[in-house]
């Protein structure tokens, strides 16, 4: 905007002040722009030059008079505006002599028109014009080997560089800087212009943008300097390598030497502009066989959670034994297209999992005339082998249309072998038989699955169509060797011997069509209409051939355990739902319609069975989120599983040939009703939170199993549909921080209630198992939270009544837990835990057990960037870790106890690295 | 401020003693709706965490705010939209009340702190404002550019009319010779302007906040209580992003 410009001298007038201190002061009357009417409200300001600094403001009063003051001497400019007229500004000079200034007359002038500048520039090569924009090819301009960015630009004609880093182009500020057109390197564009490499940079274009994200738009064009990269300039890496063993050093079995623990893990990251390629390797006999969620979300290694062998003392997680864990494999994901629409993710993984355990179970019948115990010693070797490979395509056609495609595929190979001498015992604690039997199987096998989908947005809000395919496929094929023997003892029978083959070949195929659309109706509520088409194909194919001595080979065909079963299954589903959702409420109701027809045929008897249901299966949620920190939600689903394709084919499985299990082609599909409801509420200043929830589950025709035991106690038993069970459970929890989060008090209780019923000998068995468990966590932090202590304790008590036999069995367990760790000065770290567990039943048992595992690491880092780790690890210290549970189903109490790595050292070396030689840290939550 | 009777000063002859009405466009007191842009890449973006979550289509998040003022002060606040918005975006936000009382020389902020508020009482401090050459228009008002240094690597943009008398503004500024209808920090992460200005009459009452007893702190105890129970979850320079603007 042109201003006219007054100087104004004001030596016009001299007055003495009455204050010593220098302050200026301004007096004046403004009139309008006839020069006669006094103007009130007329804005006056006083704007020191130096700095432009705001120093007083005051506005005219009804006579047009205006006073400004309390400032000191100063270069000052005063600007008197008006809405009706154009600005009017005086420079004052104020000094010793010159402080009290009076304007007796200010007429505002009026409003002019304001005349727009026109910039032309002409240039020659190096530097160019294309279109608006002025272009300056960088490697014309010589720069030293290191320099930055901003060194080349401080060459570039008509470009400065301030002191701060602020650059200008022709005397006009840039406001922003760009790289590649994108804002690639934060918020401070002095972060690109001080830290780029200068010989990364291709070109350097400035020109004039919209600044579309400053105020509102039109009304303002800033200037841009875009820094073109050449494309080797984005890149960088990171990883970490990490090495431990115990040499053979611990003791096992009071022998040294033996054993040697080994852990070895790399994973390297190389990323270039959008590309990322991940590599990880990991090889242990120890515990420790998966990656942390800090790995996984660091690295971008999605596919591997969930695999690895777990190892919990207490827990009933029965993948516990000696494990040995081969893994590795790469991730590579990018972005494609001019506006990178399109996202790619490819991953090949390899595992080899071996696991070695040798257990030992009790086993209780409790009937209610008699009682059986079988006392069983498992040797269970396992080696998995598996390369899976996931696919994804991701991308967007246009701004409403969106493909993706994802499938996987794997291939499978498993070789498993067990031997189990058990042990049977009738009431008076007599052994009837014993038997070891001794399975072998091989398996091979593909797995495939996966979906594309197509999702389509409206131009109308929150209207949307999604259509989808999914697909899944498993083939599989086992073959292996039984050989039992049983011997009984005190009766006249003569020794059994089972010697068979087994092949066994298994193939499922689904397909699953999907169709989704949303219309939003009104402001708040939205209709959702899906239906859905599936059609399934299982195959099986069973040999059972017994050895014939003749012949030394297994050629006779054991008609009763052969067979071809095959099962087709297609389903239609509608659904409809209903959304509601008024502020902080949401309200959800959907019915589901669907019918679903099974066929059985079994290919050997040539007979059908065939099944047809139709389904209604409602759902309703409701959820109330008064704020970010609080909220309740209940619901209630439904739904309906089809018995597996084992559970339905009629041949018996007698892999353990004392525990038998017939199919049973009849078994309709259950119906689940699940109600729901959850409340949390976290308060950000005090930290406290507190949560509760409850779930229960009731399901019809629920699968149950229905058991005939024969004078010794072997079993053969049957899935068949029984009339309801019922699962209940209740948990709570809070956070009660105090001593400002120094101390926090974790307690918490959890409790279940199971009821489930099954038949013994044709006689219906009802079971109901209680659990309640209270707990209690402390942490406490110190020292700037460099040292850290925590104990964690739970007391369970369980109990279970049988309606056969009316007897409790009560058991207890009690976990105490006690760590701390400690950051030192000097890059030490100290740390320890000790868990303490009772198992205990009374009047004593297998499971009663009581073991006390301690752990403890030392460690050191190394390097000026902290980058190198040192460490001294050892695990259950005192050797006393027993992997023991219980388990109780129906009538019967399982006891087991597996031996698991009990007691392990390891020296451990880790390397963190990366492009930029600085500290490399692990992904850490909170920071 | 009045012309008082200072010594030895050429008297002024003023014909006219009557009260010009000129003041056609100039309001002391109305609502002003403000739309705010906050760019979540510049604020969020080297975070590792939020940088995959946040894309082209959702970098920008936009809020809308009513000043309310009159001469004696204003109040700003945030307003809630009618559909509820789903997803987690909103809460890279800060969404607080502010009450200024320019006659007591005070403000009053309620800072929303996920879900629990905490009020914050402190005195108007006075700014250095630097006042720039640039003007631009906003809903028709004429606006010129101040400009704050924050501190050493921020400064913070505001656009106030000399039409709109109080000196007031959105988030707690002030201190400008008119009302405040564009705020933008330097690096146009946050940007508040003004979409309408409704000159209407507002009452004190509307601006009152007395009634706000408990829990309120000033800046330095808030500050120190927020940093004592949240410093475990925030960065340094996130809690003084909250506190930075008072």
């Amino acid at each position: 905007m042109k201003m006219f410009k007054f100087f104004l001298i004001a030596s016009a007038l001299f007055l003495v002040s009455e204050a010593t201190a220098q302050e200026m002061k301004v007096t004046g009357t403004v009139y309008d722009t006839t020069g006669t009417i006094p103007l009130r409200n007329a804005l006056a300001m006083a704007i020191r030059v130096k700095d432009s600094l705001l120093l007083d403001f005051t506005r005219t009063d009804a006579q047009g008079r205006f006073e400004i003051s309390g400032f000191e001497v100063d270069t000052f400019s005063l600007i008197i505006s008006h809405p009706n007229s154009d600005e009017k500004t005086y420079y004052m000079f104020g000094a010793a002599d010159n402080f009290d200034i009076n304007i007796p007359r200010v007429v505002m002038p009026p409003k002019s028109q304001e005349i727009a500048e026109v910039v032309i520039y002409a240039y020659k090569d190096p530097i160019y014009y294309k279109g608006d924009t002025l272009v300056y090819v960088a490697d014309s301009f010589a720069v030293d080997e290191n320099a930055v960015v901003e060194d080349l630009l401080k060459k570039l004609p008509g470009i400065t560089v301030d002191k701060d880093g602020k650059i200008t182009s022709q005397g006009e500020d840039i406001s922003k800087v760009l790289v590649d057109g994108d804002e690639f390197f934060g918020s401070d564009p002095t972060i690109a212009t001080k830290n780029l490499g200068a010989n990364g940079i291709e070109t350097v274009q400035v020109y004039e943008k919209e600044n579309d994200e400053g105020i509102g738009g039109d009304d303002e064009k800033i200037k841009v300097l875009d820094l073109k990269l050449k494309e080797d300039a984005k890149k960088g890496y990171f990883g970490r390598v990490s090495g431990a063993s115990d040499f053979a050093l611990t003791p096992i079995g009071g022998e040294i030497g033996t054993n040697p623990f080994y852990e070895g893990e790399a994973l390297f990251n190389v990323f270039n502009g959008s590309q990322k390629i991940s590599f990880f390797v990991l090889g242990s006999n120890t515990p420790r066989s998966s990656f942390g969620w800090g790995d996984l979300n660091k690295f971008g290694l999605e596919n591997e959670s969930g695999t690895g062998n777990r190892w919990n003392p207490g827990s009933g997680n029965n993948t516990s034994g000696i494990p040995t864990t081969l893994k590795g494999g790469f991730y590579y994901s990018d972005k494609l297209g001019e506006k990178k629409q399109t996202k790619v993710g490819f991953n090949y993984s390899f595992y080899r999992d071996e696991l070695d355990a040798r257990s030992a179970s009790r086993s209780q019948f409790l009937l209610p005339d008699t009682s059986y115990i079988t006392d069983d010693s498992t040797r269970d070797y396992s080696l998995n082998i598996s390369h899976r490979i996931n696919l994804n395509i991701e991308t967007q056609l246009d701004s409403l249309t969106s493909i993706q495609i994802k499938p996987n595929i794997s291939f499978n190979s498993a070789q498993n072998s067990s031997r189990d001498i058990s042990d049977f015992f009738n009431t008076s604690g007599a052994q009837t038989i014993g038997t070891n039997v001794r399975d072998t199987t091989g398996s091979e096998g593909i797995e495939l699955g996966g979906f594309a989908r197509v999702t389509r947005k409206f131009m109308k809000p929150k209207r949307e169509l999604e259509v989808r395919y999914d697909i899944s496929l498993s083939d599989n094929k086992n073959n292996g060797f039984l050989d039992s023997y049983t011997t009984y003892i005190a009766s006249p029978f003569p020794n059994d011997t089972i010697s068979q083959r087994k092949y066994n070949d298994n193939k499922t195929l689904s397909h699953y069509g999907t169709f989704t659309y949303v219309e939003p109706l009104g402001a708040k509520w939205r209709a959702q209409v899906e239906y859905l088409l599936e059609y399934g194909t299982s195959f099986q194919d069973k040999v059972a051939l017994d050895f014939n001595s003749g012949a030394q080979d297994y050629i006779d065909t054991n008609a009763s355990l052969t067979n071809v079963f095959d099962n087709i299954r297609q389903q239609h589903r509608v659904g409809l739902m209903f959304i509601y959702e008024p502020k902080k409420h949401r309200f959800a109701g959907e019915v589901r319609v669907r019918n679903i027809a099974i066929q059985n045929i079994n290919r050997v008897t040539d007979s059908e069975i065939n099944q047809n249901f139709t389904n209604f299966l409602p759902t309703f949620e409701y959820r109330f989120r008064p704020s970010m920190s609080k909220q309740f939600r209940v619901n209630y689903r439904t739904s309906s599983q089809q018995p597996s394709i084992n559970d339905l084919q009629p041949i018996p499985d007698n892999t353990n040939p004392n525990r038998i299990k017939l199919g049973n082609p009849n078994l309709r599909p259950n119906y689940v009703h699940s109600f729901n409801t959850m409340f949390n509420s976290w308060k950000a200043l005090s930290g406290r939170y507190v949560w509760a929830g409850a779930n229960v589950i009731l399901t019809q025709d629920a699968f149950g199993d229905s058991t005939n035991y024969d004078s010794f106690g072997r079993a053969v038993s049957q899935t068949v549909n029984v009339k309801g069970n019922t699962i209940a459970s209740v948990y709570s929890g809070a956070g009660l921080p105090i001593l400002g989060r120094k101390i926090e008090f974790a307690p918490g209780i959890n409790g279940s209630y199971y009821r489930a019923t099954n038949f013994i000998g044709a006689v219906e068995n009802i079971t109901e198992n209680f659990s309640v468990t209270p707990n209690l966590k402390i942490t406490f932090r110190f020292i700037n939270d460099s040292l850290e202590m925590y104990t964690e304790n739970s007391y369970a008590y369980n109990n279970t009544l049988s309606s056969f036999n009316n007897s409790t069995t009560p058991y207890y367990t009690l976990n105490n837990e006690v760590g701390f760790k400690w950051r030192m000065k000097g890059g030490f770290t100290i740390g320890s835990d000790g868990a303490f567990t009772k198992n205990f039943v009374p009047g004593d048992g297998f499971f009663d057990t009581q073991f006390f595992v301690l752990n403890a690491e030392v460690s050191k880092k190394f390097l000026k960037t902290q980058n190198l780790e040192v460490a001294i690890i050892g695990n259950d210290i005192l050797n006393q870790n027993i992997n023991a549970r219980r388990e109780v189903i129906g009538t019967t109490i399982t006891d087991y106890r597996t031996t698991i790595i009990s007691r392990y050292f390891l020296l451990k070396v880790t390397l963190r690295f990366n492009n930029r030689r600085a500290k490399e840290d692990d992904f850490d939550m909170f920071h | 401020m009045i012309l008082t009777c200072s010594i030895k000063k050429f008297a002024l002859t003023f014909a006219a003693l009557f009260i010009v009405a000129t003041s056609i466009a100039q309001v002391t007191s109305g609502r002003i709706v403000f739309e705010r842009r906050t760019n979540l890449k510049k604020r969020m973006g080297d975070n590792p965490r939020m940088k995959d979550m946040i894309n082209d289509k959702n970098k920008i998040r936009k809020e809308n705010f009513e000043l309310l003022f009159n001469e004696s002060g204003s109040v700003f606040k945030y307003i809630e939209p009618d559909v509820v918005e789903e997803g987690f975006l909103k809460y890279m936000t800060q969404r607080n009340t502010v009450y200024q009382n320019l006659k007591g020389n005070e403000k009053m902020i309620i800072m929303d702190l996920w879900g629990s508020p905490a009020h914050l009482k402190d005195s108007i401090e006075p700014r250095a404002w630097k006042i720039t050459d640039n003007q631009r228009t906003f809903d028709g008002y004429l606006c010129r550019k101040a400009v704050w240094e924050m501190n050493d690597s921020t400064r913070i943009y505001a656009w106030f009319s000399p039409d709109l008398v109080p000196a007031t503004g959105p988030e707690g500024f002030n201190g400008l010779p008119g009302t405040i209808l564009g705020l933008a920090s330097e690096d146009g992460s946050i940007v508040y302007f003004a979409k309408t200005v409704e000159v209407m009459e507002v009452k004190d009452t509307e601006l009152d906040y007395s009634k706000i007893k408990d829990d309120v702190y000033n800046k330095e105890e808030l500050k120190e209580l927020l940093a004592e129970k949240m410093g475990r979850w925030l960065k340094p320079g996130d809690l003084d992003a909250m506190f930075a603007w008072f």
